[in-house]
């Protein structure tokens, strides 16, 4: 789907626009701490990332980029939906964990875990934007619709939900003709699109955001100018 | 102005041998860059912002006042100064008025350069992710050392641990540095440290020596007047580029010093020769006196100003300017004369005959100790002072006055000079008792010469028709006032002078050298 990739890129690309930006891996496997070589934290586990919040500051890691830095993940984030089940209010914890971070950055980028879980609940309370990155494809659009209607059922506001076409190879027919349907379908799509590209594969081999290799490739281009029409729907909340 | 903590190191940073230390770690250090800058200190030329624990620093074109010994960042402010002395008149005035909360400078100069190289290195750990950089400080100071010993270079590490890494950069420091190594900031480690040296062991208007109560009296007086020779020949260069009117003022008291002590010291060296010297010295000053007393008037222009009314203010202060515009002119010519490869090659050559101690210029008393001399000097020197003062009167000449003045100069000098082997109790007492009553007879000596200068020169001026008619007026009024401050200050100089007189003058040398009190 390339929710990490875009999570990193959006990161650095806010960062580089001026802003102070930490990135949350709530990932248990990590995939953002490691795009930015940040070993994952031994000792901020989900128990104390909930309830310790100087620990929490403490496990804050700087990026080898100015204005950005990194809160690693943690094997145990694998059981924050238990956690939050025995907590009170529990689809509100990230939000207040959230809070205590805000005045120290001007963005929090939260890389979450594929899922509709306990944990997705609590990012749908905390966040101002939801970003979706949708491969144009069947069975992608149909999520999108799954979570669209996830969000109408339980009352969240689905103005958060803020899709974007992600690994977009517009030499198919299906790519195209999903695209239009789903610009027709939500009114807040984002008008970019992030290709299908090599280069955004090679994040991985690199340990690096596209930037960091290839900043005058188009997809690299493709994520800043996305972060623009971002920026502008952050600017209007 | 970066303030910022860093470790000292005995040798600069080599990274290819402390590879090892850094593997052992799992950390590797890759170099980025290297910065260089010069850090200049100013001062006044009697380093009187360090004796207040004040640093001021130039960093390019941003000025820092700091204060010590722990370091706190006064005063900064963007400076575009040019190189070379600042008048105290053209500091910024935010940092003039800084300053002058602290001391009151006339000019303040460089008086220290400081190189500042840093090379700066990435460090990264085992998943080759950057986790700090590593700055290499060198310090290094070309010139200006006082006694042409270089002041050692200075090295040091500055750990700049990025957020969430700060504990594998302290092992790295740990690493690198020595047990007890030193830890502080730019200031701490090293421009205060090579103030304090430049300080103590640079320039000192009054040489300080030392010796004991057996030392030949010749000896004393050779290592004295070689350090006042020092002491004149230091001035030179600031009198020259007219830096500040004290290069003068010190040039003229140590030519004084040395001619008084060759006065009350009598028989030390040969007579022939000690007149001679003297009479050359005399030259030497005599031809600064204008200069000197142009000075005095202008340093003391502020007072006279507001001793005035508003209505003859602006004749005050055409005739300010003419005499600031008449002290450029008697400038020109002692610099002319300064520089005169004649007059230097003089001075040069009373210095050395007092360095390469002949022989055969010692006069008969030159062996004699130090402590017996002194307190036989001390002894008729201060007996004829306290008959002149005996001699005070309403009715006496001014002269008389300013001729008791001059004896207490000297035996001030005097006094000065044998405090190694005097009573310090004794000493403080005669040295705080002549400093008051010097104070009050310079007081009233300036009055006087203040009026016969200004009238003489406010003759001159009119015979050269080159005086305004309201700055007549301005010098009339002024003449009137400090005529009467003269006056009155002479009912307290005699009462001070009787003072003086009443003090039984063989306890006061008793007390002040015990050892010598049996000796006739």
């Amino acid at each position: 789907m390339g929710k990490t990739a875009a999570a990193v890129n959006f990161a650095l690309t806010a960062a580089e626009d001026g802003n102070r930006v930490l990135l949350i891996d709530l990932d248990p496997q990590g995939a953002s701490s490691f795009y930015f070589r940040v070993k994952p934290s031994s000792k901020l586990k989900a128990k104390l990332f909930l309830s310790e919040q100087e620990k929490l500051r403490q496990n804050i890691r700087a990026s080898d980029y100015a204005n950005l830095d990194i809160l690693p993940a943690n094997l145990s984030y694998r059981n924050f939906d238990v956690m939050f089940k025995q907590m009170s209010r529990s689809k509100h914890q990230l939000r207040k964990v959230l809070k205590s971070l805000k005045s120290d950055y001007d963005l929090l980028l939260l890389d979450c875990p594929p899922s509709i879980s306990l944990l997705s609940e609590n990012v749908f309370n905390a966040a101002d934007l939801v970003l979706v990155p949708v491969i144009p494809t069947t069975l992608s659009e149909r999520t999108l619709g799954q979570l669209w209607r996830f969000f109408k059922d339980n009352d969240y506001d689905t103005r958060k939900i803020c899709p974007f076409l992600s690994m977009v190879n517009y030499r198919t027919r299906m790519h195209k003709d999903v695209s239009e349907r789903l610009h027709k379908d939500y009114k807040r799509v984002l008008q970019g699109y992030i290709p299908l590209s090599a280069e955004i594969e090679k994040m991985g081999a690199q340990r690096a955001p596209i930037f960091a290799y290839a900043r005058n490739h188009i997809a690299a281009k493709c994520y800043q100018m996305m972060w623009s029409e971002l920026r502008n729907r952050i600017e209007a909340l | 102005m970066n303030l910022t903590r860093w470790y000292q190191l005995d040798t600069p940073l080599d990274p290819d041998a402390v590879q090892p230390r850094c593997q052992a770690l799992q950390i590797s250090l890759s170099h980025c860059a290297d910065n260089t800058c010069s850090i200049e200190l100013y001062d006044s030329f009697d380093w009187l912002l360090w004796q207040k624990n004040f640093l001021l620093l130039r960093l390019n074109d941003q000025v820092n006042l700091v204060q010590v010994p722990k370091t706190r960042l006064v005063y900064s402010e963007a400076v575009n100064w040019p190189k070379g002395d600042i008048g105290a008149a053209d500091l910024p005035a935010g940092l003039g008025a800084e300053i002058a909360s602290l001391i009151r400078p006339r000019v303040v100069f460089a008086r220290l350069r400081v190189d500042w190289a840093t090379s700066t290195f990435a460090v990264r750990d085992d998943e080759d992710k950057l986790i700090g950089h590593l700055l290499s400080h060198h310090f290094s100071c070309a010139g200006n050392q006082p006694d042409n010993s270089p002041l050692a270079p200075v090295y040091g590490v500055e750990p700049q641990p990025l957020k969430g890494y700060s504990t594998p950069i302290k092992r790295l420091r740990k690493a690198l540095q020595p047990a007890k190594g030193h830890s502080g900031d730019s200031v701490k480690l090293v421009l205060a440290p090579w103030v304090e040296r430049l300080f103590a062991s640079g320039y000192r208007s009054k040489p300080q020596l030392q010796f004991t109560a057996a030392t030949p009296v010749q000896q004393v007086l050779q290592r004295c007047i070689s350090a006042n020779l020092d002491c004149a020949q230091a001035n030179i260069d600031g009198i020259s580029r007219d830096r500040d009117p004290e290069f003068l003022h010190d040039y003229r008291v140590a030519l004084r010093r040395t001619r008084a002590l060759l006065s009350l010291l009598k028989e030390v060296y040969e007579p022939q020769f000690s007149l001679q010297v003297k009479r050359q010295l005399g030259e030497l000053a005599s031809r600064t006196n204008t200069l000197r007393d142009l000075d005095v008037w202008l340093l003391d222009s502020d007072s006279y100003r507001a001793m005035l009314p508003q209505e003859l203010q602006p004749g005050f202060e055409l005739l300010a300017r003419a005499l600031a515009k008449q002290r450029q002119a008697s400038l020109r010519q002692v610099q002319k004369f300064l520089r005169d490869p004649e007059t230097l090659q003089q001075l040069e050559s009373i210095r050395r005959q007092f360095t390469n101690n002949d022989p055969s210029l010692h006069g008969r008393r030159a062996e004699l100790s130090g402590t017996v001399v002194a307190a036989k000097a001390v002894r008729k020197h201060r007996g004829k002072i306290a008959r002149l003062c005996a001699q005070a009167s309403p009715d006496c000449a001014d002269e008389h006055i300013h001729e008791i003045r001059i004896e207490c100069k000297k035996l001030r000098y005097l006094t000065e000079l044998f405090q190694p082997i005097a009573n310090q109790d004794a000493w403080q007492a005669l040295t705080g008792q002549l400093k008051a009553l010097q104070d009050m007879l310079g007081r009233f000596n300036d009055l006087a010469v203040q009026q016969q200068f200004l009238s003489t020169t406010i003759s001159a001026l009119a015979g050269a028709k080159n005086l305004d008619p309201q700055a007549s007026l301005a010098a009339g009024g002024l003449l009137s006032l400090l005529h009467q401050q003269h006056l009155a200050e002479k009912h307290r100089v005699l009462t001070a002078l009787k003072d003086f007189h009443n003090q039984p003058n063989d306890a006061v040398v008793a007390d002040l050298f015990p050892a010598t009190a049996t000796v006739p």
